[in-house]
């Protein structure tokens, strides 16, 4: 059964090869001449105008944080409606109501809360 | 319920995704998981602190749960299997449901009066304990990997932000942080070995599981990919009832974490994960018994021992029970060794029993605590036999328990353990278990004696002055007077001593309960 996984190791073999094989090539053959524009870090073509190691306020975690909820809400509402009126019917609707509702009850309570206060 | 068999009738509803009798299955799981949804509504309500609303509506939530768990198992289903295969609420996981709902009732119990005396009164705590109490109900009646996993995840995350519940003190962040990161290097372990079962056997439901390894078993080809998964599972699983050698988050997550967490920590989660533990190997995994025998047989001598030599040690109290604990899982794992009908039974009856012996023993502790720090030296101890005596009897009695003394419930425990193993053959496992108990006695019997002969600690200690003032100068008004003792509190400790002793006495009480419990899995 063991013998089934064979292809998949000499797959990796070659991934690895390829990948460790284009990088040393690449490094070995390449022309460089380096100067101090290229050396900096890319940040859209803007001129970096600081050290990228400083602290940010914890509410943007917060946000982040909050975002991601509501966003696999949206992730999960896409294919729902797609198959709402075909497949699902009003099973769906009753469990994607039941869905929201807890993330409202979510919603409710980070507001009450305060968390969507940015002070 | 009523909307759901109305919605039956109607032909455009696809009508094998929830049968009313599904619902009905897992009903104490949704009375716990929509009680805390409940109770966080409530607690945006009632912002107030202090007031008795949010622990009251929690044992509610609980003793809801409890009856309909009491019912099902009265009701007892020809059929117990739900969801297609997903769940079963067969009597194994409503005998884990009891231990762990009435667990959870004594901490709630406890937690009004523990949480004001040590200043963290915030309604999560409930909401909390209550999602977490949801993960350990699915789990013991889990009946696919899937499941599993999520009953595992849900018990869990909870607890992590529970441990640090403490948030401004450093040792709970501490104890946070290690469970959070520990605890998702066992998950990790977890699922890879499913993942492994899953590609060998092409299932996840443990009905279906069971039925391939029956098949494969004859023919005696055991495949390694399948064996290193069985071991995968069987290390999460080590992880999660902290047993030896994967136990080295317990002594500092058990002392960092506030005692009443610990509590809720050491004995549900314990029940909860063993449920799965016994249900996965003893029944699912049965047909390779003779491959992780051995290896779950060592890892229960290993508990034994190291749970109870470096007990010997510890100047901690919680520490002390820490390992108390890990010893304590290395005894419920002789039951899972020996992986027999009757093995099983003596596993659950000393969970039971467990339950009763360290939730006594850890409610005395979050009795004594105080503002800014859990009683945790031998010296906050010593004297308490003097200054209450009551509660140092009582404190006794689990001591003794915990140590297998006769007319205990402790007793009955290890003896339906040890006579499983016997029966089984395997009689290096009661022999370690015998020596291990001989040498737990020392360390549970030096704190009856520092209880007893010890001078009453000085009260010249900030914290008892700032405990004297939180608790309206009902607490401490003099050195070595008594400290107030709640009547929910009181309540919840007199009750566990009362079942040490008389389930010590009558055994038979919870045992006749567990005579032919069955266990789904094929």
């Amino acid at each position: 059964m063991l013998s089934a996984y064979i292809p998949l190791l000499v797959f990796l073999a070659i991934v690895l090869a390829f990948g460790v094989g284009i990088t040393a090539a690449s490094n070995l053959l390449g022309p460089r001449h380096p100067t101090k524009a290229k050396g900096l870090p890319y940040e859209c073509g803007i001129v970096p105008s600081a050290s990228a190691r400083r602290r940010f306020a914890v509410t943007f975690y917060l946000t982040a944080m909050l975002f991601i909820v509501f966003d696999v809400e949206a992730v999960f509402l896409y294919p729902w409606a797609v198959l709402l009126r075909s497949t699902l019917h009003l099973f769906g609707l009753i469990e994607m109501l039941v869905f929201i509702a807890l993330l409202a009850v979510g919603l409710a309570y980070v507001w009450r809360k305060g968390a969507l206060e940015w002070d | 319920m009523a909307v759901a068999i109305q919605l039956a009738a109607a032909p455009w509803l696809p009508l094998h995704f929830v049968p009313a009798g599904n619902l009905l299955g897992v009903l104490p799981i949704l009375i716990v998981g929509g009680g805390a949804v409940l109770v966080l509504l409530a607690d945006l309500m009632v912002p107030r602190r202090g007031n008795l609303v949010l622990p009251v509506a929690t044992a509610v939530v609980l003793l809801g749960a409890l009856g309909t768990a009491a019912g099902q198992w009265a009701v007892h289903a020809a059929n117990p299997i739900v969801f297609n295969g997903a769940y079963a609420d067969d009597r194994f996981a409503l005998f884990a449901d009891f231990v762990i709902l009435i667990t959870a009732l004594a901490v709630v119990a406890l937690s009004p009066g523990y949480l004001r005396r040590r200043g963290m009164e915030e309604g999560e705590y409930y909401i909390l304990l209550l999602a977490s109490v949801t993960g350990m109900l699915v789990l013991t009646g889990a009946l696919n990997l899937i499941v599993v996993f999520l009953g595992i995840e849900l018990l869990s995350i909870p607890l992590y932000v529970l441990a640090g519940f403490a948030r401004d003190e450093p040792l709970p962040q501490e104890a946070a942080m290690k469970y959070l990161l520990l605890g998702g290097f066992a998950s990790g372990f977890l699922v890879y070995g499913m993942a492994l079962i899953y590609g060998e056997t092409g299932h996840t439901g443990l009905v279906a599981i069971h039925h391939v390894l029956t098949a494969t078993a004859v023919s005696q080809q055991f495949d390694p990919m399948l064996l290193a998964g069985i071991a995968l599972l069987a290390v999460g699983l080590s992880f999660k009832v902290s047993a030896a050698p994967f136990h080295w988050w317990t002594p500092d997550v058990y002392q960092g974490s506030p005692a009443l967490v610990t509590t809720f920590m050491s004995v549900a989660t314990k029940v909860a994960a063993f449920a799965v533990f016994l249900r996965l190997f003893s029944a699912t995994l049965a047909p390779y018994r003779a491959e992780w025998q051995v290896p779950i047989a060592v890892v229960a001598i290993i508990s034994m021992v190291f749970g109870n030599v470096v007990a010997l040690a510890q100047t901690s109290v919680k520490r002390l029970l820490a390992y108390s604990g890990i010893a304590q899982a290395g005894y419920v794992m002789i039951g899972l060794a020996v992986g027999r009908p009757d093995g099983t039974e003596a596993s659950l009856y000393y969970l039971a029993a467990y339950a009763f012996m360290n939730t006594g023993a850890f409610a005395v502790i979050t009795i004594l605590s105080r503002r800014g720090e859990d009683c945790d030296r031998y010296s906050q101890l010593s004297g308490l036999g003097r200054r209450q005596p009551a509660l140092a009897g009582l404190m006794a009695i689990f001591m003794l328990s915990l140590a297998g003394f006769p007319l205990t419930v402790g007793f009955f425990g290890k003896f339906f353990l040890f006579s499983a193993a016997i029966h089984d053959g395997q009689l290096p496992l009661a022999i370690w278990g015998i020596l291990t108990s001989a040498v737990s006695l020392f360390y549970y019997l030096r704190v009856i004696l520092i209880m007893f002969s010890g001078v009453p600690e000085a009260a010249t200690e900030p914290e008892v002055q700032v405990a004297g003032v939180t608790l309206g100068g009902a607490a401490l008004a003099a050195p070595d007077s008594a400290v107030a003792v709640g009547v929910p509190a009181g309540l919840v400790v007199v009750l566990a001593g009362a079942g040490t002793l008389v389930l010590g006495i009558f055994p038979a009480l919870i045992y006749t309960l567990l005579q032919g419990i069955t266990v789904v899995h094929g």
